[in-house]
C-alpha cells in the first residue's frame, strides 16, 4: 500500500516538474542570448582564437529572412556551417523565416520580451531610436573602425542609412542592396511594337495600351501580397515627390492628404483604370504574378534583385533570355527626380545585450556573412548584392540581369526604400499597403489618402 | 476502491488536481489577468519600456475605430449565418443518418471529414478554390458562366460571405455528430407509441425528436456562437483579413493590433471585448434554457 502511495506522490511530482520545465523560458541547450555570465567582460572583437572551453554553452541565434531554397540561402547556410566547423562547441539556432508574417511574429515577440536574437534585422529606420534607448541594438561603429578590412568596405550611403539622428554610431550592417526596378519581356515588347522600354510616364501608358492590344497583361501584379502594390506606389512616389519626401511624411511635415501625395496615389489609380493589371489583381498573390511574368503572360513586373537568380534560370523561367531590367519611368514634369530610385536595403543588427565571448563570436559570424569574400560569392552565385565597394567581381560569373541591376543602381542620386520606412508608426506598413490595394477594389485616391492619414491622426 | 480518512482523501484529491489547476492558472487565468491589465495600459511593445495607465481609452478607441466596427459587423454576420445553417442542417443530416439507411456509415464519415482537418488547411484549400485563377472560376467558365466568375475573396459583396460559407461547410459535421449522439438517447418506445397513435414522420420529428434534443440543440447553438466569435485561422489562411480589412473579424484585428502594430493596449482591449461577448452569449443562452426548462429532465 505504501508503495502505491509513494508511486502516486512520485507521479504527481514528475508531472509538476514536467509542466514547469515546459513553461521555462528556454530549453537549457539553447542557452541565453543575454549576458554571458561566464566571462562578464567586454569581448575583444579582433580576437580570432578558438577557445573551446570558453565557447561551451554559447548559443548564437539568428533571425533573418534567409530561409528557403534559393541560392543565396544556400550560401548563407554554407557560411553558418563554416562557422560551426570553426566553433564546434557553439550552438547556432537559426530562426530565420522566409515568410514576412512569420518573421514579424518572432521579431515582435523578441522586441516585446527584450530577448533579441544575436543577429537579426528590423526593416525601417524610424523606430531605431526607441530600440537604442531600450538597449536592443548594439552600436557597431567601434567594430567597423576596429577592422577596416571589413568595416571599410561598405558603401558610405548604406552605412549612413543606419546612423540615427541624435545618436552616435552605426546600428546595423547593410547585407542586401539593389535597385527595385521594372523587369520586362523584350520579346513581348517587340511583338507589341514597343521599340524601347518607356522612359517616362506617358510612354508607359502607351506601352500599357500596346501590350493590352496583343492580349498580354501589361504589368504582373499580385496585390493580395500587398507589398507589390506598395512597391508600385513607392516607385511612383519617388519619381513624383523625390526620396526625401518620405522623410517629410515620417516626421509629419507632409501629410498623406497633401495634393502632391494624393497625386501619387492618383497615378496608381490611373494605371489601374488604364488596364495595366490583371482585372483580378487584388485577389492574386505575388507567386501567381511572378508566374504570369515568367511564363510570358505579362509584359512587365516590378520587383527587386532577389528574383534575378530565378529570372536568369531557364528552367524556372522559359523567357529568361528575353528579360531585361530598367528603372521605373520618370515624370517629364519632375526631371529632378529621374534618378530618385527605390532600392532594397536590408540590415543585420546585433543585440545590444551581448557581452564577452558571445559578442565576440557573434561579430565573427557577422563578419563572415558580410565580408568581401562572402559578398563576392553572393553576387556571383546568386545575384545578391551586399553594398560593398571592395568586391572583386568576375563579371563572366555574374548574370546579365545582375550586372545591369548594379549599373542602374549606381546611377541613383536619391535612394528610398519603402515610403513608410521613415514612419514611426509600426502600423503604417500595413495601413499604406492596404489602402493602396483598396484602389484595386474601387476606392478613390482621396479615400485611400484619407484612410492612411486617419491612421496617423488617431495615433 | 481505497477507503481513506476524510482529511487524507482531500489531500489526495488536491494532489491529483494540482497539475491541472497549475496548467489552468498558467495558461488561462494568468494570460486573462495580463490581458485585462494591458487593456488599460499604453505600451509601445518594446521590452523594458514603460507602461502608461490610460484607463478605458483603449476601449473607447476600439469603438471609435471603423476597422473594429466593421470586424464586429462581420462577426455578427458570421454568428447569424453559422447559427442559421449549422445546427438545422446538422440536425437534418443526423436524423437522416440515424435512419441507418444504406451506406449511412460512409455518409457519416464523409460529413465528419471536414471537422478532422485543421481550419488552416481548410482555409487554404478553399482559398485555392475561390482564388481568381482557382477551381470555382474555372468551373463557371467551363459551364459558360463567365460573367459570374470573379474575385470571390476580394469583392466587397462576396469576400466575407465566402468565408462564412466555408465556416459553415467546415462545422456541419461536428454538430452532426453531437446531434447524432443526442438522437441515440431518445427511447425508441416514444417513436413506437407515436406510430401506434398514427403520427407521421414529420410530426414525430417536431413533437418527439426536437423537444427531446432541446438541450443538445441549445448546447450546439451556444458552442456555435462562441466558435463563430472566435474564428481566426480560417480568415487568416484565406484572406489575412484583407483586402484592406474587409474580412477582418475582431480576432484577426486583435492579432494585427497587438502583434503587427505593437498596439498591445488596443489589442488586449479587443481581446477582452471578445471575451465579454462570449460570456454574454453563454449567460444569455443559459438564461433562456433555464427559463424554458428541459424536457429530458422531465
Amino acid at each position: 500500500m505504501k508503495m502505491k502511495k509513494l508511486m502516486a506522490v512520485l507521479m504527481v511530482f514528475i508531472l509538476a516538474v514536467t509542466i514547469f520545465t515546459g513553461c521555462s523560458s528556454k530549453p537549457t541547450d539553447q542557452g541565453s542570448t543575454g549576458t554571458d555570465s561566464g566571462t562578464g567582460t567586454q569581448g575583444d572583437a579582433t580576437s580570432g582564437n578558438t577557445d573551446s572551453d570558453s565557447e561551451k554553452g554559447i548559443t548564437i541565434r539568428l533571425l533573418t529572412r534567409m530561409a528557403g531554397t534559393s541560392t543565396q540561402v544556400t550560401i548563407y547556410n554554407d557560411i553558418l556551417n563554416e562557422f560551426k566547423s570553426k566553433h564546434p562547441d557553439v550552438t547556432i539556432i537559426d530562426d530565420s523565416q522566409g515568410d514576412e508574417s512569420a518573421f514579424n511574429n518572432i521579431l515582435t515577440t523578441d522586441i516585446a520580451s527584450g530577448n533579441m536574437a544575436n543577429i537579426f534585422r528590423i526593416q525601417g529606420v524610424s523606430n531605431l531610436a526607441n530600440y537604442i534607448d531600450n538597449g536592443l541594438l548594439l552600436n557597431l561603429q567601434p567594430y567597423l573602425d576596429e577592422d577596416p578590412t571589413w568595416g571599410g568596405g561598405f558603401t558610405e550611403g548604406s552605412l549612413a542609412y543606419y546612423q540615427v539622428p541624435g545618436y552616435e554610431g552605426t546600428y546595423a550592417i547593410p547585407m542586401e542592396s539593389g535597385l527595385i526596378g521594372v523587369y520586362y519581356n523584350k520579346d513581348l515588347f517587340q511583338k507589341a511594337g514597343i521599340a524601347s522600354f518607356p522612359a517616362n510616364w506617358t510612354e508607359l501608358l502607351e506601352a500599357v495600351k500596346k501590350l493590352q492590344a496583343i492580349d498580354v497583361i501589361p504589368i504582373a501584379m499580385g496585390a493580395q501580397s500587398t507589398y507589390m502594390a506598395g512597391h508600385l506606389h513607392d516607385q511612383i512616389f519617388y519619381k513624383w515627390a523625390g526620396t526625401e519626401a518620405a522623410k517629410l511624411l515620417g516626421n509629419r511635415e507632409m501629410k498623406w492628404t497633401d495634393p502632391e501625395v494624393v497625386k501619387t496615389l492618383q497615378f496608381v489609380k490611373d494605371l489601374i483604370d488604364a488596364g495595366a493589371f490583371d482585372a483580378s489583381a487584388a485577389g492574386i498573390t505575388d507567386d501567381v504574378a511572378l508566374t504570369q511574368f515568367q511564363q510570358g503572360e505579362a509584359g512587365m513586373i516590378i520587383t527587386g534583385p532577389w528574383n534575378i537568380s530565378t529570372f536568369s534560370d531557364k528552367e524556372a523561367t522559359p523567357i529568361a533570355d528575353s528579360i531585361d531590367v530598367a528603372k521605373f519611368p520618370y515624370f517629364t514634369e519632375k526631371p529632378e527626380y529621374q534618378n530618385d530610385d527605390m532600392q532594397i536595403l536590408s540590415p543585420y543588427m546585433v543585440s545590444g545585450k551581448l557581452q564577452g565571448k558571445e559578442l565576440e563570436l557573434t561579430l565573427e559570424l557577422l563578419k563572415m556573412l558580410t565580408n568581401a569574400e562572402a559578398a563576392k560569392r553572393f553576387a556571383e552565385e546568386s545575384a545578391f548584392l551586399i553594398p560593398r565597394t571592395d568586391i572583386n567581381l568576375d563579371e563572366s560569373k555574374c548574370s546579365r540581369l545582375f550586372i545591369r541591376n548594379v549599373e542602374l543602381g549606381g546611377t541613383s542620386t536619391g535612394i528610398g526604400v519603402d515610403v513608410f520606412d521613415f514612419d514611426p508608426l509600426a502600423s503604417m506598413q500595413d495601413r499604406t499597403r492596404n489602402s493602396i490595394v483598396s484602389m484595386f477594389t474601387g476606392a478613390t485616391p482621396e479615400a485611400a489618402a484619407a484612410e492612411i492619414q486617419a491612421e496617423i491622426d488617431s495615433n | 476502491m481505497i477507503k481513506l480518512k476524510n482529511g487524507r482523501a482531500k489531500a489526495y484529491i488536491a494532489m491529483f488536481l494540482l497539475p491541472a489547476v497549475l496548467v489552468y492558472l498558467l495558461f488561462q487565468i494568468v494570460p486573462l489577468v495580463a490581458a485585462v491589465y494591458f487593456s488599460f495600459m499604453d505600451w509601445n511593445g518594446i521590452g523594458g519600456s514603460a507602461l502608461t495607465f490610460v484607463g478605458v481609452k483603449n476601449y473607447i478607441n476600439a469603438f471609435h475605430d471603423a476597422d473594429f466596427l466593421l470586424s464586429l459587423q462581420n462577426m455578427l454576420k458570421m454568428v447569424f449565418f453559422s447559427v442559421l445553417f449549422h445546427t438545422p442542417v446538422a440536425l437534418l443530416l443526423a436524423v437522416a443518418i440515424n435512419t441507418r439507411c444504406k451506406g449511412y456509415r460512409a455518409f457519416k464519415t464523409l460529413f465528419f471529414v471536414p471537422t478532422v482537418f485543421p481550419l488552416t488547411s481548410v482555409g487554404l484549400m478553399w482559398y485555392f478554390v475561390f482564388m481568381p485563377t482557382g477551381f470555382f472560376n474555372a468551373l463557371l467558365k467551363n459551364m459558360g458562366l463567365d460573367n459570374l466568375a470573379g474575385p470571390w475573396l476580394v469583392n466587397q459583396s462576396t469576400a466575407i460571405n465566402t468565408i462564412i460559407f466555408v465556416n459553415i461547410w467546415a462545422g456541419i459535421g461536428y454538430y452532426m455528430v453531437i446531434l447524432l449522439a443526442g438522437l441515440t438517447t431518445i427511447p425508441d418506445e416514444l417513436y413506437e407509441a407515436a406510430s401506434i397513435d398514427g403520427a407521421t414522420s414529420v410530426s414525430k420529428f417536431f413533437h418527439i425528436t426536437i423537444p427531446m434534443l432541446k438541450s443538445t440543440i441549445s448546447m450546439c447553438i451556444l458552442m456555435d456562437i462562441i466558435g463563430s466569435v472566435k474564428v481566426f485561422d480560417l480568415v487568416f489562411a484565406m484572406t489575412g483579413g484583407g483586402p484592406n480589412g474587409l474580412t477582418n473579424l475582431p480576432t484577426t484585428l486583435m492579432y494585427n493590433e497587438a502583434f503587427k502594430y505593437s498596439h498591445y493596449g488596443l489589442g488586449s482591449a479587443i481581446g477582452i471585448i471578445i471575451l465579454v461577448i462570449c460570456l454574454a452569449a453563454t449567460l444569455g443562452s443559459n438564461l433562456i434554457m433555464s427559463r424554458k426548462g428541459d424536457p429530458q429532465e422531465g
